[in-house]
């Protein structure tokens, strides 16, 4: 097995995994989706809503926002010692208090205040409800953690994909640099210099196949590396992307050691 | 993860594993399918909200249970070379 990253910034990491089967692949990228724990509003207490947005409509939309997890702070509410009833160890009390003046008004993620200086809005921009002049919107609201599985805001995920490493290969005694190829791609892949026709980032492929169906029969040729993957995890800001990959590794070890214990006990 | 079991025998074993859906079945049929003494392995999930996976894993020559333990090692074994060179990879890269 060989990891290589390619490309990793505060929100997102590409890497490639070589020497794995698919079974691995698609068991970490589900582990990722539906298991990680992440923080996210799941009860909101509303003191006073003027607005024209429903009480739940409102309820709804602070779920969807994404928080800042510590997963170290916390526990799972099924896992903590106060049994799910709420306490300081699985809960966190976000605020929220905006009133309108003279002209009308934005309520943004980023006024949410919270209770845990480190837990708070990934991003401050969303948009929440508008207010009109003189309405006013109070309320608390408390976040715990949960995963995937349970509700699809619990997922630190936005996107996590992977696709086969692609190989794209010319055969230059049946290409007849007509450039074609070079035209279609809308991935830039191939080159025509001095009438030979060349690949580049092969990497970025998305195995459409428009140059193969362009060329001359058996000229270009695309095929996938099985048991290779590019792997592309965006996280929603709630974790680091790396944190996830290994969070989710760590998960998976845990479920094979549970059934190892049970297949051991036969 | 509970699993449970339904049938037992030399050869075959058949059993349930409450609480988990294709991310792990999938990954064991795989791994179970690469061992020479499998002769059938997969699972089947009756519904997808209300049943959980009943697995099924028939060998031959070797014992059901010491191929299921065999195939649960090397799938370990194979995550924990995962997370160590996936941090051995985010280190490097941060380092360079």
């Amino acid at each position: 097995m060989e990891i290589t990253i390619i490309r990793k910034q505060d929100d997102a990491i590409h890497f490639l995994l070589e020497g794995a089967h698919v079974g691995f692949a698609n068991a970490l990228r589900r582990t990722m989706l539906t298991r990680v724990p992440s923080m996210s509003i799941d009860e909101v207490l509303i003191l006073e809503n003027t607005s024209v947005m429903y009480d739940e409509i409102l309820a709804h939309r602070l779920g969807l926002v994404p928080l800042v997890t510590k997963l170290d702070d916390y526990n799972l509410p099924e896992e903590c010692d106060c049994e799910g009833k709420g306490c300081s160890l699985c809960q966190c009390t976000l605020t929220l208090e905006k009133e309108a003046g003279d002209q009308d008004m934005m309520v943004y993620s980023g006024d949410l205040s919270s209770q845990d200086p480190e837990v708070m809005p990934a991003t401050e921009g969303i948009p929440l409800v508008k207010l009109a002049p003189h309405q006013t919107l109070i309320l608390e609201a408390y976040a715990r953690l949960g995963t995937g599985l349970e509700n699809a805001k619990f997922q630190p995920v936005a996107t996590v994909a992977y696709k086969n490493v692609p190989l794209v290969s010319v055969d230059k005694s049946k290409c007849n640099q007509c450039g074609d190829c070079v035209e279609v791609c809308p991935k830039n892949i191939l080159v025509l210099e001095d009438d030979v026709l060349s690949t580049q980032n092969t990497l970025e492929c998305s195995l459409c196949e428009a140059c193969v169906r362009v060329c001359e029969p058996g000229a270009v040729t695309i095929d996938s590396k099985e048991d290779s993957f590019l792997f592309k995890v965006e996280s929603t800001g709630a974790l680091p992307p790396e944190e996830i990959v290994e969070r989710a590794a760590e998960i998976l070890k845990e479920r094979i050691g549970e059934a190892l214990d049970f297949a051991n006990s036969l | 993860m509970e699993p449970r079991i339904i049938e037992h025998s030399t050869f075959e074993i058949k059993f349930e594993i409450v609480g988990e859906g294709h991310s792990f079945c999938n990954l064991l049929r795989r791994t179970l399918l690469q061992e020479d003494s499998v002769d059938f392995a997969g699972y089947n999930i009756d519904h997808p909200l209300l049943a959980s996976p009943v697995f099924t894993l028939k060998t031959e020559r070797r014992h059901a249970h010491t191929v299921l333990r065999d195939a649960l090692e090397k799938m370990l074994a194979r995550t924990e070379e995962f997370r160590k060179k996936f941090n051995q990879a985010v280190s490097d890269f941060d380092v360079a």
